[in-house]
């Protein structure tokens, strides 16, 4: 059991000792759950630092005072992340062995004890079969249960995986002076200190920064550094500059800020307490076998009760109509299914994960089948994360270098752009990757200069040695003010100096008087002005960021070798240059992603991009992957045909988009039923700015709407969505630990078109596990009526209880189980996913063609052969008919046959064991054939073949057990058997060829004529 | 459906032809049992136990003579009218004590019997009357003792008279107490028609007409007040007694009367 709380006692410099609880597990109520969901709405980032300062009683300069963050700190409690209450692992265990299909084996195993008692209170030499029966019901149940739960990896870890966000020790300024203290031990209104390689230790404000960056890809699964400073940029607490949150990163500089919200409160401690206290929704096919329960035990009770007033009508009396109606409901109760069902799903699991598909919870197998809406990340899962330039711009072109590199045109304006490209730039190739394609090199620098560099090497190749060729004298770092990096370079074979600029392209047009054009400069008039703006613009809306780039050869008298460059006090010239182009670059997808999103749409799956990133870049990606299609329209396709902003784009130009792209702000104001209505009316969405709540929100929205939902995600804050979705897919490669927790598979490969795979075996399993549940219930009912008959028409018994088991969890299971190797029928990519009411695992047709027709066939076979070998003996049906009560008599030893030969009662039951003996033969022959028919449920078998080796082995394999059962001495003893001749099989095979035939005939009218009879009511 | 009724059709059909071209079951019952023995029993077995009973009382309203009927008369009555239809139909069967003729079983008649085929077969008297039989069994014939060869394990008082007997063509009847105490309260024995069934009434041959053949043991002198313990067991060559569950050596029940 996890402990609930401890106490603990401050032993840090913090001073006066405090004693407080920590809360280590606590149980949320739903209301609290909601609060978490809510986004967070704050003020603390709006109001000024004076006001700051008065609503957490503090000083910004020498921090709270150690009494009073004492206090605070046992009043609030520490700053740390609770766990909600998680189902101990016993529950989940508990779960597995009693809920769902274990309870109906349960059921059956407590009545068939209460029948063997009730019949061992009337006669206590009742045999034991009774209570075999129970014995294996139990092993079952336990055998399947124990594996089940091994194979859930118990999601209690959650919590873990989220503390190890969060940094241990925080620097903190208390009564002036600095501290390290643990940063549990913080409390609101302290000041703390952070910087470059810190964790952030609690959501703060900055008050003060010294070129602050850091890294909210917890928050916003963007993994872009970003500018925090002390002025408040945006309203919402999300995008403004001046907090900081609890467990993200700071990359760069350093800073102060003033604790406003600790331990739950913060961001990452909703979305900890939202991730971790989710129940998730149930599974598909926990529902589908909480149905198909439903329909067995109705039709078992009907069955039971209505031979219950038979035999009470045929004057047995109370007790022995009690025991019959036992007999018959725990009949019913398919043994083996459980086990078929678990193995189908291992299987199904192992070949996935061969597939970089890793299963976490075999139900979530079929879920993924069933999925009718996916969820996507973009960053990452449809994206390589890699920026990469994807665009240049020189000499008035715009040319793709990413995907047509080789149609580069090579002229002077080219060489001009990529020598400063090579020249202004920081980043370098980390050593001893020669062998590494280009493009997977690791690198040192940002994200924007790396793909500049990595460009410059695919494209002109040996960056460094040109860069040391032309060394550098000086340079002006990038800053969020200037918007630009400069540095001067000495050319060595014209020895003169060459200045290269590169940023924001609006500055750097700004700065520039000429222009590189067609082999001369020439002077930027404002309409060159424009057309190159509109140039940025229209890289701007394919979703990519564009970098200018501008150089200026100094003169050799003005600045000549030696000459002290001085970047403090600038003593060159950072106007007036010649501007030589544009790069753009972006995340390019993945390159199969377009190719599974199409299967998507084929497969009738809708997909849906939910990010965190910025809406242009989100649809740009999405129309590259297919999200949306290409004639489908957004209002940005709109603005950026009419060029002009996004804001300003009209009702009725909105109202014609065909496709919508929602921001996190527009969701902000969107109600429940709005949300609602767009996702029912639009197929096309793309969510951009999303926060972890709002991917919550969308989650739950889709749900409600009836939608099968598979949410992919690699971020923290993707864990929440995760968790709800009926299935959530994690990244192997890239996701982080909390993700990989929340998430109920995970792509090794981190591939969206990996989830195509997922979803192909999904809809696959789920087609075959209706094969294997009518294979397992087909023998229930040769099973079933031996008994039936025993009473009513007062027959010996047919078959035993042993012999039943030897069915159901013997020779059934192989052939059953090898059903989850069975290849589509038809291209299963093609159709829609099911629809979850209509389309049910187990339904009232797959029902009565296995319990009415192929099972009453089965039945038919089993006593043909059964009354054959009974005949052999002497015993024809007219003299069995109405014999039970002296064929069971131990006492009458003379029981005349049809010759008038005379048996004692131990000659009888030994016949009797033939007879069980030719029975189980039957059906073991029977099933056979019902093999060869479950293989498809449409195609003709012949169309299917028999390149199923698995289940081809099992069937020789079901032939030798049954002959090792029936003609081993000792075991045939032990399964109350006797050997019967070896031809008595021979009756029962018209029978399974009849099945054969029977159902080649019903799949033939079910194919060709879809809306017949046959398909309306056998297709199952 | 229809072509499940014509294969159900075809099975009647099948076994309708069995039965009429097998005069005797297909598969031989013997080679079921491991020794091949027919089933023995005994009449009246009315009191069903694992250890048949037959108890009769002279005391209190259960009486035996206080009762209109006694059931184990009214059994005896009933079970032995067969062989009244068999004296009356005797152009069924044959006088196998001369001749067996070709389809007629041997006859056997409740006169045979002698004082256990009348009257109210010595049960007020207190010398009730056993009537041990064998169960039909297609096709088995006795292998019989000659004499020389009788086994170490026989008792010796059916030695005697196996030996002394001039037909020796039967299957041997013994009956005794279990255990010596037994044999002590059981006093004598007496058997009709033989102490044996005559050979000449195997095989059974699946004829309708077969009666079978009974030896009365008549116990003439029961401890009263006791519950005797009694076997009574079969014996040719080729009866085996390994188990006894099968009941096809012999039988055990328990008399008493007081």
């Amino acid at each position: 059991m996890m402990r609930k709380s401890s106490i603990i006692r401050t032993s840090s410099e913090a001073g006066t000792s405090v004693t407080y609880i920590k809360t280590l597990v606590k149980t949320r109520t739903p209301t609290e759950l909601d609060q978490f969901k809510k986004e967070i709405s704050i003020d603390d980032h709006i109001i000024s630092l004076k006001k700051l300062q008065e609503r957490y009683n503090t000083d910004l300069q020498d921090g709270l005072s150690r009494v009073k963050a004492g206090e605070l700190l046992r009043l609030y409690g520490p700053n740390c992340l609770i766990s909600s209450a998680t189902k101990s692992r016993w529950l989940v265990l508990a779960e597995f062995l009693f809920g769902g299909f274990a309870a109906l084996l349960w059921v059956g195993a407590a009545l068939s004890t209460i029948g063997y008692l009730v019949s061992y209170y009337q006669d206590p030499r009742t045999p034991l079969d009774q209570l075999y029966l129970a014995g294996v019901l139990v092993a079952v149940i336990l055998i399947t249960g124990i594996f089940g739960y091994y194979q859930e990896a118990a999601n209690t870890s959650i919590m873990e995986s989220f503390k190890k966000l969060v940094p241990k020790f925080a620097t903190v300024i208390r009564e002036g002076n600095m501290l390290t203290i643990p940063a549990e031990e913080l409390v609101i209104g302290d000041v703390v200190e952070i910087q470059g390689g810190d964790c952030v230790p609690a959501d703060i404000r900055i008050i003060k920064s010294r070129s602050l960056k850091v890294d909210n890809s917890s928050i916003t699964g963007e993994s872009e550094m970003q500018p925090r400073s002390p002025e408040c940029t945006d309203t919402n607490p999300l995008e403004t500059q001046n907090l900081a949150f609890y467990s993200t990163n700071v990359i760069e500089g350093a800073g102060t800020g003033v604790v406003i919200a600790t331990g739950d409160n913060t961001l990452i401690g909703h979305i900890a307490g939202l991730t971790s206290g989710i129940e998730p929704e149930e599974m598909p096919i926990k529902k589908e076998l909480k149905y198909f329960i439903k329909l067995i035990t109705a039709l078992a009770i009907f069955i039971g009760a209505t031979f219950f007033v038979i035999s009470i009508a045929l004057g047995y009396d109370f007790f022995e109509s009690f025991i019959f109606l036992i007999a018959i409901i725990v009949a019913n109760v398919p043994e083996g299914l459980l086990v078929t069902l678990t193995a189908c799903l291992t299987l199904t699991a192992r070949r996935m994960s061969k597939k970089n598909c890793l299963v976490k919870n075999l139900q979530a197998i079929e879920t993924l089948g069933s999925t009718s809406v996916i969820c996507s990340d973009k960053t990452g899962t449809l994206t390589q994360n890699r920026m990469t330039v994807s665009h240049m711009f020189y000499n008035d072109t715009i040319v793709d270098v990413l995907d047509e590199s080789d149609k580069v045109n090579r002229n002077a304006e080219f060489k001009n752009l990529c020598r400063v490209g090579i020249l202004c730039n920081r980043a370098e190739f980390k050593p001893e990757q020669e062998k590494i394609p280009i493009l997977q090199r690791e690198v040192k620098g940002d994200a924007s200069e790396s793909a500049v560099l990595k460009c410059m090497e695919i494209l002109i190749g040996d960056v460094m040695t040109q860069r040391n060729q032309m060394t550098k004298i000086c340079e002006i770092p990038f800053n969020s003010t200037n918007k630009y990096q400069v540095s001067i370079h000495h050319l060595q074979n014209e020895n003169k100096h060459l200045l290269v600029m590169k940023g924001a392209p609006e500055r750097i047009i700004d700065r520039c008087t000429t222009y590189a054009l067609n082999g001369s400069d020439v002077n930027i008039s404002s309409e060159k002005k424009k057309a190159l703006q509109q140039a940025v613009s229209k890289l701007g809306y394919m979703g990519e960021r564009v970098l200018g780039f501008a150089d200026l050869m100094l003169s050799k008298d003005k600045f000549p070798v030696g000459f002290k460059f001085n970047t403090d006090k600038v003593n060159f010239p950072l106007e007036g240059l010649r501007f030589v182009g544009l790069m753009s670059m972006i995340d390019p997808p993945r390159p199969n992603v377009p190719n599974a999103v199409e299967k998507c749409r084929s497969a009738g799956i809708r997909v849906i991009m939910v990010t965190g990133d910025h809406p242009i870049t989100a649809v740009a990606i999405a129309k590259k992957v297919g999200i949306l299609s290409s004639e489908s329209e957004t209002i940005y396709d709109v603005a950026m045909k009419k060029s002009i902003s996004v804001s300003k784009v009209t009702a009725e130009d909105k109202a014609r988009c065909s496709a919508r792209v929602i921001t996190g702000a527009d969701l902000r104001e969107m109600s429940q039923s709005k949300l609602d209505s767009i996702l029912m009316t639009f197929w096309e969405i793309v969510f951009a700015r999303t926060s972890p709540q709002q991917k919550l929100k969308i989650v739950e929205s889709l749900q409600r709407l009836g939608y099968i939902v598979a949410v992919t995600g690699d971020g923290v804050n993707d864990s929440p969505a995760l968790k709800k979705a009926d299935i959530g897919v994690a990244m192997g490669i890239s996701g982080s630990d909390v993700s990989k927790e929340a998430a109920d598979m995970i792509l090794l490969d981190d591939n969206f078109a990996t989830i195509v795979t997922g979803i192909e075996e999904g809809r696959l399993i789920f087609d075959n596990l209706k094969k294997s549940i009518f294979y397992v219930l087909t023998s229930n009912v040769p099973e079933i009526i031996p008994f039936i008959l025993f009473v009513t028409i007062n027959i010996p018994q047919a078959l035993s209880v042993l012999a039943i088991l030897l069915v159901d969890v013997g020779t059934d299971l192989w052939p059953a189980i090898s059903l989850a190797y069975e290849k589509p029928e038809a291209d299963i990519m093609s159709r829609m996913p099911r629809d979850p009411q209509q389309d049910k695992l187990v339904n009232t047709r797959l029902m009565s063609l296995a319990y009415c027709q192929i099972g009453f066939i089965q039945t038919c076979a089993g006593y043909v052969t059964w009354f054959f070998v009974m005949a052999q003996h002497g015993f024809f049906y007219d003299r069995l008919i109405g014999i039970r009560k002296e064929w069971d008599d131990p006492f009458t030893n003379d029981l005349a046959d049809s010759y008038g030969q005379e048996w004692t009662y131990e000659e009888r039951k030994i016949l009797e064991r033939k007879g069980y003996a030719a029975y189980f033969l039957a059906i073991v022959v029977t099933q056979i054939c019902d093999a060869f028919i479950v293989k498809t449920r449409r195609l003709s078998v012949v169309q299917q073949g028999m390149s199923n080796w698995v289940l081809n082995t099992g069937i020789l394999f079901v032939i030798f057990v049954a002959g090792v059962i029936l003609y081993s001495p000792g075991v045939n003893q032990a399964m109350q058997f006797e050997r019967v001749e070896w031809y008595t099989f021979v009756p029962s095979l018209p029978f399974g060829l009849f099945i054969i035939i029977y159902d080649e005939y019903r799949r033939y009218f079910v194919r060709n004529y879809p809306n017949g009879w046959f398909a309306r009511e056998t297709y199952y | 459906m229809l072509m499940l009724g014509t294969f159900f059709l075809l099975m009647l059909g099948c076994t309708e032809y069995i039965r009429e071209n097998y005069k005797l079951p297909w598969i031989e019952k013997k080679s079921l049992i491991e020794e091949g023995n027919p089933g023995v029993g005994f009449i009246p077995n009315i009191i069903k136990t694992t250890s048949p009973l037959i108890w009769y009382t002279f005391k209190g309203p259960q009486a035996f003579d206080n009762m209109k009927y006694n059931p184990y008369v009214d059994y005896l009555n009933k079970y032995l009218k067969a062989y009244d239809e068999a004296e009356k139909n005797k152009h069924n069967y044959s006088n196998c004590e001369n001749s067996k003729e070709e389809d007629k079983p041997c006859i056997f008649l409740r006169k045979h019997l002698g004082p256990c085929g009348a009257g109210e077969f010595g049960y007020p008297d207190k010398k009730p009357c056993i009537y041990i039989k064998i169960n039909k069994l297609p096709e088995w014939v006795p292998e019989y003792y000659t004499g020389y060869d009788l086994p170490e394990e026989m008792p010796h008082s059916l030695k005697t008279a196996i030996k002394t007997d001039s037909n020796k063509k039967k299957l041997w009847v013994h009956c005794d107490g279990v255990y010596p105490p037994d044999s002590d309260h059981i006093g004598a024995l007496s058997y009709y028609p033989h102490r044996g069934i005559m050979g000449y009434y195997f095989p059974y041959d699946g004829n309708k007409h077969y009666i079978t053949p009974l030896v009365a043991v008549k116990v003439d002198n029961i401890k009263k007040g006791y519950a005797v313990n009694m076997r009574c067991s079969v014996w040719a060559k080729n009866i085996r007694y390994t188990d006894p569950r099968t009941h096809s050596a012999y039988i055990q029940m328990y008399l008493a009367m007081d």
